[in-house]
């Protein structure tokens, strides 16, 4: 995990270090955390293994009869916060009323809420959160990805100027050229270049100029009545505030360009934004609103025979299951995703799917299936330039035989994922510098180095 | 629990889970150090007097009077450790013959109602008689049995309408306690168990006795004065009295209410002595319950008073208090064992997870909490203490702040009783005198937000 959470992990570890009775709270504004937090206590409590546990959708019985059945150790709880929810007051109150009969146990609950919902554990389960242990607060920049959470952001797409950060530069440039000999009565154009440098620049992920661009272009659009593309604007803004992490505001511009969309009946635009409702909701660990949001939007997308629509959709919807465990639920999905991309020649989207099929079967602890599916998204995205699809899906090989302890493996994929992130100016390069970091942790600096000088220059992932 | 001598005890020396009794090795008394609050003022409730250096209690004078006690107190102030010594000094043959419910550990279920905890307390009592052979005469506990023998019939007859699980209570004795109590407890068992069954079995349980109340009081009131005749006969006390703790963890606070409110003329209705722990949030009915019973404040101790002095006293019993669980020299200086006092603003609790802490941030291999470490963990807790405040709050704080620095009283309303739930104010004496949670004081936001503004 990146360096900015090691003294949140030390606070933790320390917490752990007896094996007795504790309550901890953990908040994070990205699912990747908690499944990060997840395997570095697996790694760093090998006898005392996390186990699991969900509380969605059970009743107070059942969760009572699970905890109570549990071994001693160390406990995770990633819906922590489902407790909150209306209509489960009479399971917080019981579950606080027996808060001294389950403190009795030896078990260490470390309970996953997001942010905003640390307010409510002193209203819904007081007794509790007069016993904390432990808080502690993860944030995250960088969306989720790398294998996850698929997101269709922009519109247009962000295959605007080319893939590599100098393409998308140089499009700038030549943008923003046309932009000084546009007329300034000349609105509908320049609300266009405007929408098109605040995709590039978010692309880049250069928020602050995205936003510029895009409030320019969305001020311009509501100036000339352009109502569609207000809507579309509306949803690409809503993305900037994701990527930062700010829910709220995510939120606000989503609604008000799904209500945008509805209005003028822009079924196609109501899909996209729903989908991004969606991966709001699944950010935020509420399955239940993620899950409506996508049934809503698959619906639409069959009815207006958005196929590559529907592709992405039934992927999501897989991840869905994904996060709750339900491997085989999402397999199907993602095989009906699969299906679809493949019929409809969705080149990009089908290296997805595979990736995401990869996945069931790593969370399955299947190396082998997981690994054969990489390979066969990874011959697409070779094939098909898509580099930050190669560049994930190689981020996840490295992975895996990381997982395997192969490192002399890893390295060369991960540093060529690095490269192609970089190249891209994708964020994700972050994730893939943490694994490569974490290995040079493990084998020291100079052993990496060795590996490194050792990576032949005409291997299949030839080093630049 | 062992006092710690070495850092790597320490976590298990400062154990805020398990509470702590007159008996244990930990225990330390904070008398007369809770501002206004007197132990003798919960015996002077109780009717108990202390001629001989012993507590006792004499019962003809207060025959056709039972005390029903609420003591409110926010959460780690000490009430469980203090009805545990209430339960200790006053189980005496001259004095009562004490039960203790504690309601959050033995009744699992969802939605406790007062019925519950009527026939939970029934329970703890002929289980209690069973222990020390209480002869309570055939025809009571036959008396009791056939009434509740009848209930049972009368809630199965319920449960099958409804295609539900009938209740089992057998007429063979399936516990260890012979004879016709054995029987009666076995029946008040199955019920308690009945209750946190199936929702609609707790249903037909509470729906029964509550029809049929008005016997329950006399049946229970009855058997409680039968009991206490007995008690007294064979010089085991005086009569009952039952502490019941963890009241104000059940339920929501709706329902804690309506408990209070409504059920108040049923709890008038039983003749027994009773403590509850009341929920804090209910002192803001204070004079609705004062209709039925009495109710006394236990707030956390005092470290520094209203004109900014510090209560000396309190500083060298949390000393004590400190010590008993880690050993001193695993402190670098006493001046860092006062800073973790100063800053548990006279909360047990707040001061244990200071020290919890502190001993996280130590490097074991100093083998020592240094002054640092401590201001570390402050820093910590009271960065993670603010988490907790909503915008709403800061207003409230800020004129808080101007009361507390004129040295004005504090009133209550429902905005204060949200900042006391949430630990973020804590409260001293009689609940006038507040003070803002010390280790939120030292965080960024409250210096920030309050501070900086005020």
């Amino acid at each position: 995990m990146e360096p900015q959470f090691d003294d949140e992990l030390q606070q933790l570890k320390n917490a752990l270090r007896q094996p007795t009775f504790r309550f901890i709270l953990i908040g994070h504004n990205r699912y990747s955390l908690y499944k990060d937090i997840a395997d570095w206590l697996r790694a760093t409590f090998p006898e005392r293994t996390p186990v699991e546990l969900r509380l969605a959708e059970k009743d107070y019985r059942h969760i009572n009869d699970e905890l109570l059945t549990l071994k001693p150790g160390i406990v995770l709880i990633p819906d922590f916060g489902w407790l909150f929810k209306e209509g489960n007051e009479s399971i917080c109150v019981a579950f606080n009323q027996r808060r001294d009969a389950f403190a009795r146990l030896d078990i260490a609950l470390i309970c996953f809420i997001e942010p905003s919902e640390f307010v409510q554990v002193p209203k819904k389960v007081p007794d509790w959160w007069s016993l904390r242990s432990l808080e502690l607060d993860f944030h995250r920049e960088t969306p989720d990805s790398t294998g996850e959470f698929i997101n269709q952001e922009l519109e247009p797409s962000s295959s605007l100027g080319g893939q590599t950060r100098e393409e998308k530069q140089a499009e700038i440039q030549r943008l923003l050229r046309q932009v000084e000999t546009t007329e300034p009565e000349n609105k509908a154009i320049l609300a266009a270049l405007y929408s098109q440098l605040g995709s590039l620049f978010f692309d880049l992920s250069n928020y602050d100029d995205a936003n510029t661009y895009w409030q320019q272009s969305l001020a311009m659009r509501q100036q000339i009545g352009d109502r569609s593309g207000e809507g579309t604007t509306l949803n690409n803004i809503s993305q900037i505030y994701y990527a930062r992490g700010d829910y709220e505001k995510t939120f606000a511009y989503l609604e008000q360009s799904l209500a945008m969309r509805q209005q003028i009946g822009d079924r196609s635009g109501e899909g996209t934004t729903l989908n991004n409702m969606a991966t709001l909701s699944y950010a935020r660990g509420d399955y239940e609103k993620t899950l409506a949001y996508l049934e809503q939007s698959l619906a639409i997308r069959q009815q207006i025979g958005d196929r590559r629509g529907e592709g992405t959709t039934l992927n999501n919807i897989s991840q869905i299951y994904d996060a709750q465990g339900d491997y085989e639920k999402a397999l199907v999905y993602l095989e009906q995703s699969l299906a679809m991309r493949q019929q409809i020649g969705d080149r990009s989207g089908e290296g997805t799917t595979l990736n995401n099929i990869s996945q069931i079967y790593y969370a399955r602890g299947d190396y082998e299936k997981a690994l054969a599916y990489l390979e066969q998204s990874l011959a697409i995205q070779q094939q098909i330039g898509d580099r930050r699809g190669e560049g994930t899906t190689l981020n996840n090989i490295g992975r895996i035989y990381i997982e395997q302890q192969q490192v002399e493996k890893a390295i060369p994929l991960l540093i060529r994922a690095y490269k192609l992130f970089e190249t891209i100016g994708s964020p994700n390069s972050t994730i893939t510098q943490g694994h490569l970091n974490k290995i040079i942790a493990q084998i020291g600096e100079e052993k990496y180095n060795q590996i490194v000088q050792s990576i032949p220059s005409d291997s299949v992932y030839p080093i630049d | 629990m062992k006092k710690a001598t070495r850092m790597d005890e320490i976590d298990a020396a400062v154990n805020k889970f398990e509470p702590v009794t007159p008996n244990d090795e930990f225990y330390v008394d904070f008398k007369n150090l809770r501002g206004d609050f007197q132990e003798r003022d919960v015996m002077r409730i109780l009717n108990v007097t202390k001629p001989d250096g012993h507590y006792r209690f004499n019962y003809q004078p207060n025959r056709s009077n039972k005390t029903l006690l609420f003591l409110a107190g926010m959460r780690g102030s000490g009430k469980t450790s203090e009805l545990a010594k209430y339960a200790q000094l006053l189980h005496s043959p001259g004095c009562f013959f004490v039960v203790t419910c504690n309601v959050d550990e033995e009744l699992d279920m969802d939605n406790v109602q007062y019925m519950d905890i009527l026939v939970f307390q029934l329970e703890k009592l002929l289980q209690k008689a069973a222990e020390v052979d209480l002869s309570i005469s055939d025809d009571i506990l036959d008396s009791m049995n056939e009434w509740f023998q009848e209930r049972v019939k009368e809630i199965n007859r319920s449960l099958k309408a409804e295609g539900s699980a009938e209740l089992e209570v057998g007429n063979e004795n399936p516990f260890s306690v012979a004879g016709l109590l054995g029987k009666l407890l076995g029946v008040t068992t199955k019920l308690k168990l009945g209750l946190s069954g199936s929702y609609e079995r707790a249903v037909a349980i509470r729906t029964t006795i509550k029809n049929r109340f008005p016997d329950f009081s006399i049946k229970f009131n009855t058997f409680i004065e039968q009991t206490n005749e007995q008690l007294r006969r064979e010089g085991k006390g005086q009569e009952v009295l039952f502490i019941v703790d963890g009241l104000e963890k059940t339920m929501s606070a709706t329902t804690r209410r309506a408990i209070i409110m409504d059920e108040s003329n049923r709890i008038r209705q039983i003749k027994a002595n009773t403590i509850f722990t009341l929920p804090i949030e209910l002192m803001k009915e204070e004079q609705h319950i004062r209709n039925f019973s009495e109710i006394i404040t236990f707030p956390f101790i005092k470290i520094i008073d209203r004109d900014g002095s510090t209560v000396q006293e309190a500083i060298e019993r949390f000393e004590e208090f400190i010590c008993k669980r880690v050993a001193p020299e695993l402190f670098d200086s006493l001046e860092t064992i006062h800073l973790a006092i100063r800053y548990s603003g006279g909360s047990p609790r707040q001061l244990l997870r200071i020290i919890e802490q502190a001993g996280w941030q130590a490097d074991t291999a100093v083998g020592q909490i240094t002054n640092e470490n401590m201001r570390r963990a402050i820093d910590k807790l009271g960065n993670a203490t603010a988490r907790y405040l909503e915008p709403t709050d800061f207003d409230i704080l800020k004129s808080l702040k101007t009361d507390l620095d004129a040295g004005n009283p504090i009133g209550f309303n429902s905005s204060i009783q949200n900042l006391l739930e949430k630990e973020i104010i804590f409260e001293y004496n009689d609940g006038t005198y507040k003070r803002v949670n010390p280790l939120l004081e030292v965080s960024r936001l409250y210096q920030h937000r309050v501070v900086g503004e005020a």
